[in-house]
This record gives C-alpha cells, structure tokens and sequence, in this order.
C-alpha cells in the first residue's frame, strides 16, 4: 500500500513536470516531449498539448486532443480557435474552419485579449479569402463549361457559311 | 508564290502550336493535359480548315482568298500575342492556390486557346486547298500541284518546330515571336493581294512590332500577394520567374503557372522554411540509423567515410541546407541532377548556395535523372528524388518499379530514397497516387514510410534498402539537435504511415503508368469536394 502511494506521488510529480516545462524547441525536444506523455483526460492539459503539437505542424495530434477536449467541452473557447487554425491548413476543413472563428468572434471575441482576437481574426479573413476564391472557381466552371459549345457552334457557321457561300458562286 | 505561302502558313500553324502552350503557361500551366487538348484543338482545327477550303476553292479566285485567310491569320495571331495574357487572367480568380485552380486549368486553357489559336489555324488551313486549286492548271492537275504544296508546307511546319523551340523559346521570347510571325504573314498576305493591300498590311505590321514594347502581363501572373518579380525566363521547358517577398526576404522560384507554388524556395539566412525539403534532413538520419556498428558495411570505415548522395531534381538546391542539417557535421559529397539549365542560370543568379553547400555538392545541368543516374556509384548513402514536370506532376519515367529498382541498386544496404509526393490523395485509398507509389518502390527496398508535411499537401516517402526503417524512440535519440519542430512533427504517429499499413495497389510500371491522369483526377476531386453545391 505504501509503494502504491509513493508510486503514485512519484507519478503526479513528474506529470506536474511535465506540464510545467517548456514548450520544445526543436525536432528532437518534440519526440521527448511526446514519448513522455502520460494518459490524461484533463481539458486543460489536453489543451496544452493540442497547443504544442499545432505549434510544431502535427496536425493529426493536435486533433486527437481536440475531439478528446471537444467530448467534455465542446463549447471551451480555446477549442473553437485552435480548430479553426488546424482547419485553416485543410483545404477540405476550411467551410467548418471558418464557422468556428466566425462563432469564436461571436461568442467569445470581446471578452479576450487583443492577441487572440488578432489571430482569429487573421485566421477568419485567410479563410473568407480561400473560401471566396473557391467560390469563383467553381462558379466560373460553369461559363467555361460552354466552351466547347461555343467551338461547336463555331464550326457549325463556318461549314454553313462555306457551303452557302459555294452554291451561290458555282464551280 | 503559291508554294511560299503554303511554306509559311505550314511555318505559322506549327509556331502557334508550340508557342501557344507556352503562352498559355504562366496562367495555365503546361500539364500533359494541357499539351493533349492543344495539339487535339489544332488538329481539329486543321481538318476544319481544309474542309471548308476545299469548298471555297471551287468558288474561284483561290489565289486572292489564301492572301485574305494569310493576313486574316496573322491578325489573329497578333491579337492572341496581345491579348490573350489579359483574357487569361479573367478566367483565374486573383489569390487562388494551386490546388483551387488545378480544376480551371484545363477549361481555362481550352477556352484560351479555342478564342486565340484554333481561329488562326482553321485560317491558316484553308491555304492548302486553295494553293492547289490556284497552282494545278500551270503544273498540269491536282496531283502534282498537291504533291508541292504539301511538301512546301511541311517543310515550313518543320522549320516552324525547330524554330518555335529552338530559337523562340530561349532566345527571342514568346509573345515576342508570335507577333513577329504575325507580321510576316500579313505582309505576306498584303503583297499576294494588292499593291495598296501591302501597304495597310506594312502598316499593321509594324503596329504589331511596336506592341512588343508594352509590358508583358504574363510576368506578373497569378502573382501571390505581397510578392515581387525579380527575373523572368522562357526555357524550352517551361515558363519561370524569380519572385521575392520583401516582408520576409524569402524568394520563389516558380514554374508556369505560379499561384502558391514553387520549385525552389531561399532565404538568406534560413535553412528551413516549414516545406517539403526540410524532411530531407531525415535522409541521413535514416541512412546511418544502425551505423557504425550493426549495419553491413558498419565498422570503422564507416565512421571515417564521406557520404555519398544524389538529389534527382536539384533545382535551385533548397534540398541541400536540411541535408546538411541531417548529417550534423559529417563529411559528404553529393551531385545534383537537374534537366532544365534555365533553372541552374537563375537559381545561381537569385537563390545562391551558401559557400559551405556549393562546396559539397557538383550539379549536372540539362540532364534526365534516370539517365544520369546510370552514371552513378553503387554505394551510395541515399538519393532524394525531387523531380516534377509541369508543377505538380511526376514524370512518368520517373515514377516507375524499374526506375526505383535502378535507385536502389546504385545504393548501399541500408541506404535510403527519399521521394517528395505532392498529392490529394489519402494514403488508404488503394487507387491513390501514395498507394501505387508505395507498390512501385517496395519491391526494391526492405522498408518503406511516408511522413505527411506539416501544414501542407506533401508527402514525403522514404525507403531503405535491406534494413529496417528506426522507431520513433531511436529517432528520438538519432536526430541532431536544431531541425525544426516540423520535422519532429512529421514523424509523429499522426502524420506517418508505414509501408506495411498501405493498402495493396498496382505499381507504376515503364510499361504501363497512368499517373499523369491519375494525378489530375485527384486534384479536380479535392477542388469539388469542398466546392459551391
């Protein structure tokens, strides 16, 4: 029983370290800091770790800890930015990227600091832009559609106009 | 007469056929799609064309009507060389990426090129008929007179190819060239008809001369915001451009088209930028992941031995800082292969090597990768392949089992291949571009992973010959202090498929390899999954 209780002081210590040490700096401190995790269900570590890993570009991490984070809280407003900056480096997650920064601003943007509501807002006009510009391509798919249309009726006057142009002349 | 006008209509089609595509290429890029639809629209346009001259000659005066239908040309060909760069920019949408406008540009370039060069070569086409029915009564029927007329014409078509490539491309400029040809044909066309015809076409001739000192719109097309042009050049490749972003001091150097992409990336002070060629550096971490002591060939030797490697697509060199950085201060000797010397020419002029690289690496310029490869030693350390055709596509004969079998015999056991893969595709999906890549290399190499770019659509592959790729615990104890936290990020579980979790797929083979189409139907699908309902 005693052992049981050192081992877990021992554990909660060196879980407390970790969530105190500093972020990693380069490659190899991320794969240390990584394989040093321990199991946690806690929001606000999750969190911390979503951070880290969003920070290095490990996009699949980061999202795990999310949807973990998004199972307790899902309307925690750190969720929603942090979603919506993972979601801006998907093309096929920029529709549900921009609606969370668009409800972040909403619900949360007022209350925060100047620094995260200059970042989401970075992060929302990135988005409206990509969005938008999506839009026209695919808007403008349909005019090029008519392209070979045009081609067609194209050749159609031409023969048109050189046969006519035959009979009225003769041989 | 008659046969010279078929000479230089033969000369016009051919020059708007080639130079057509490279007109296109700043906005549409050159893909072999865009290649397919411009020889298919000019052949189209070609059958056309003989057609309906066919009928016009038997309505008399042939002669008069081919000088018409040459001065008609020429003012079409003078109007694409004009206006065809602002035409072009009104189908692309400003501030795309490249994967947004991958879908629009095989519309694009067809709906260009159907306004600006099937016209002139339907035109064009309508010569040969009437140059027949003109010259037969003087040279004693159809037969003979055909026979001289198809002769002089492709003699012109030949000339036309040899100088649209050869001369055009490098040395004159593109739109340069085109509306050159345009004045010729229109005086051509002027003195066939009329002494005061001449004169107007004279006239319009030298407008069209004069027109080549407006500014060229293709130099700044699709332009990435915040970016400015420093250098741009034709190469019979393709279309470049050096661009640089004075907020950052990063310069691009782009092929084609442009958007967000590029073919080489540098900064005068950084090694990595967050892209692709910072995962080279693992090259030489995985390469040496068992040495000195438990690999063969280990031992002593190998920790006195430079290493040896080979990037296959040098480019501007961005792959060299990262590998670098991945050998932490180990000597090595590398070359560099790169097919277009354009590249080379400006990547020494605006993204130079720092002195250190320049000295450990020899380039070899205007070559193919796999046929300089042959030329390589069979111990090599490992081999990054960094080659793409036309932006985004991998060259076919350069994506095969038998080329990957190539690779691995010039490496040594427990070398390593590194190939960039830039694609839409999930890794799960056995038709996938990375799943039949994977069946194509496996079969050389014992192990194989990719590693997904962080933040982007890149991949990078890695295969190692006749030794097992490391963990993520031994990476941990394996990679030299400094590489960006990118790259520790790209080997984490999330962003890391081993070979053996790929779903079985058909390789690419010499013999059959559908990866140009494969390639475009990946990017069209990711560009409507997302798109307007």
């Amino acid at each position: 029983m005693r052992a049981l209780l050192v081992l877990w002081l021992l554990l909660l210590v060196s879980a407390a370290g970790a969530a105190q040490e500093p972020p990693p700096r380069d490659a190899r401190g991320l794969l240390q800091w990584h394989l040093r995790l321990g199991p946690t269900d806690d929001p606000d570590e999750l969190l911390r770790r979503a951070w880290v890993y969003q920070r290095a570009g490990a996009e699949g991490e980061a999202w795990a800890a999310l949807e973990r984070v998004a199972a307790r809280r899902p309307d925690d407003p750190d969720l929603l930015r942090f979603r919506a900056r993972l979601s801006a480096w998907d093309p096929s997650r920029w529709r549900a990227g921009l609606t969370d920064a668009e409800r972040w601003m909403e619900e949360f943007g007022p209350s925060r600091s100047d620094a995260e509501r200059g970042a989401v807002a970075e992060i929302l006009d990135e988005l409206r832009r990509r969005v938008a510009a999506r839009d026209a391509v695919g808007e403008g798919r349909r005019a090029r559609a008519l392209a070979p249309l045009f081609a067609l009726a194209v050749g159609l006057l031409a023969v048109a106009f050189a046969s006519r142009r035959m009979r009225s002349e003769g041989p | 007469m008659e046969l010279l006008a078929a000479f230089l209509a033969g000369f016009a089609v051919l020059v708007v056929e080639i130079l057509g595509v490279h007109l296109l290429a700043p906005w549409f890029g050159t893909s072999s799609l865009v290649w397919s639809q411009q020889i298919g629209l000019v052949l189209a346009a070609i059958a056309l064309g003989g057609w309906i001259g066919g009928r016009l000659a038997r309505a008399g005066d042939p002669l008069r009507r081919a000088a018409r239908a040459l001065v008609l040309g020429g003012l079409w060909i003078g109007a694409a060389g004009l206006l065809l760069g602002p035409f072009a920019a009104r189908l692309l949408p400003s501030g795309l990426t490249l994967d947004d406008a991958a879908p629009a540009f095989l519309s694009g370039s067809f709906t260009a090129a159907l306004v600006f060069f099937a016209p002139p070569v339907l035109l064009l086409s309508l010569l040969h008929p009437l140059l027949v029915q003109a010259r037969a009564p003087r040279r004693g029927g159809a037969g003979p007179a055909a026979g001289e007329v198809a002769a002089a014409g492709t003699a012109g078509s030949l000339l036309g190819v040899v100088a649209a490539t050869f001369l055009a491309v490098p040395l004159v400029g593109v739109r340069e060239s085109l509306l050159g040809v345009a004045a010729v044909l229109l005086l051509a066309g002027g003195l066939l008809l009329s002494r005061a015809a001449a004169a107007r076409s004279a006239v319009a001739a030298c407008a069209l001369l004069l027109a080549m000192l407006v500014p060229d719109p293709a130099r700044r097309a699709n332009l990435p915001p915040g970016a400015e042009v420093l250098a741009v050049r034709d190469s019979p490749y393709q279309h470049l451009r050096v661009i640089e972003f004075p907020l950052t001091g990063e310069r691009w150097l782009q092929m084609n088209e442009g958007l967000d992409s590029f073919q080489s990336w540098w900064h005068p002070e950084a090694t990595f930028g967050g892209l692709y060629y910072d995962l080279f550096a693992l090259a030489p971490v995985y390469a040496r992941a068992d040495r000195p002591t438990d690999a063969p060939g280990g031992g002593v030797a190998a920790l006195t031995r430079r290493e040896r490697f080979w990037v296959l697509g040098f480019g501007a060199g961005s792959a060299l800082g990262p590998i670098r950085a991945g050998l932490a201060g180990r000597p090595a000797a590398g070359v560099g292969v790169e097919l277009d010397p354009a590249v080379l020419e400006l990547g020494s002029e605006w993204l130079p090597l720092a002195e250190e690289l320049r000295g450990a690496v020899r380039v070899v310029g205007g070559q193919d990768a796999r046929a300089a490869l042959r030329a390589a030693p069979d111990d090599l350390d490992f081999v990054v392949l960094d080659a793409y055709t036309r932006q985004f596509e991998l060259p076919l004969h350069l994506a095969t089992r038998e080329f990957f079998a190539e690779i691995a015999s010039h490496l040594r056991p427990g070398g390593v291949l590194a190939i960039n893969v830039g694609t839409q595709a999930a890794p799960n999906d056995p038709g996938g571009l990375l799943a039949r890549l994977g069946a194509s290399v496996a079969p050389s190499f014992a192990a194989l992973r990719l590693h997904r770019v962080p933040r982007s659509r890149n991949w990078v592959l890695f295969a190692r010959k006749a030794a097992p790729l490391p963990s993520l615990e031994r990476l941990a104890e394996l990679l030299p202090p400094g590489l960006p936290l990118e790259v520790g990020a790209a080997v984490l579980p999330g962003q890391t498929v081993a070979g053996e979790a790929l779903p079985p797929a058909r390789p690419f083979t010499d013999d059959r390899n559908p990866v140009t189409l494969l390639q475009a139907r990946e990017w069209w699908a990711a560009a409507r999954a997302d798109a307007v309902p």
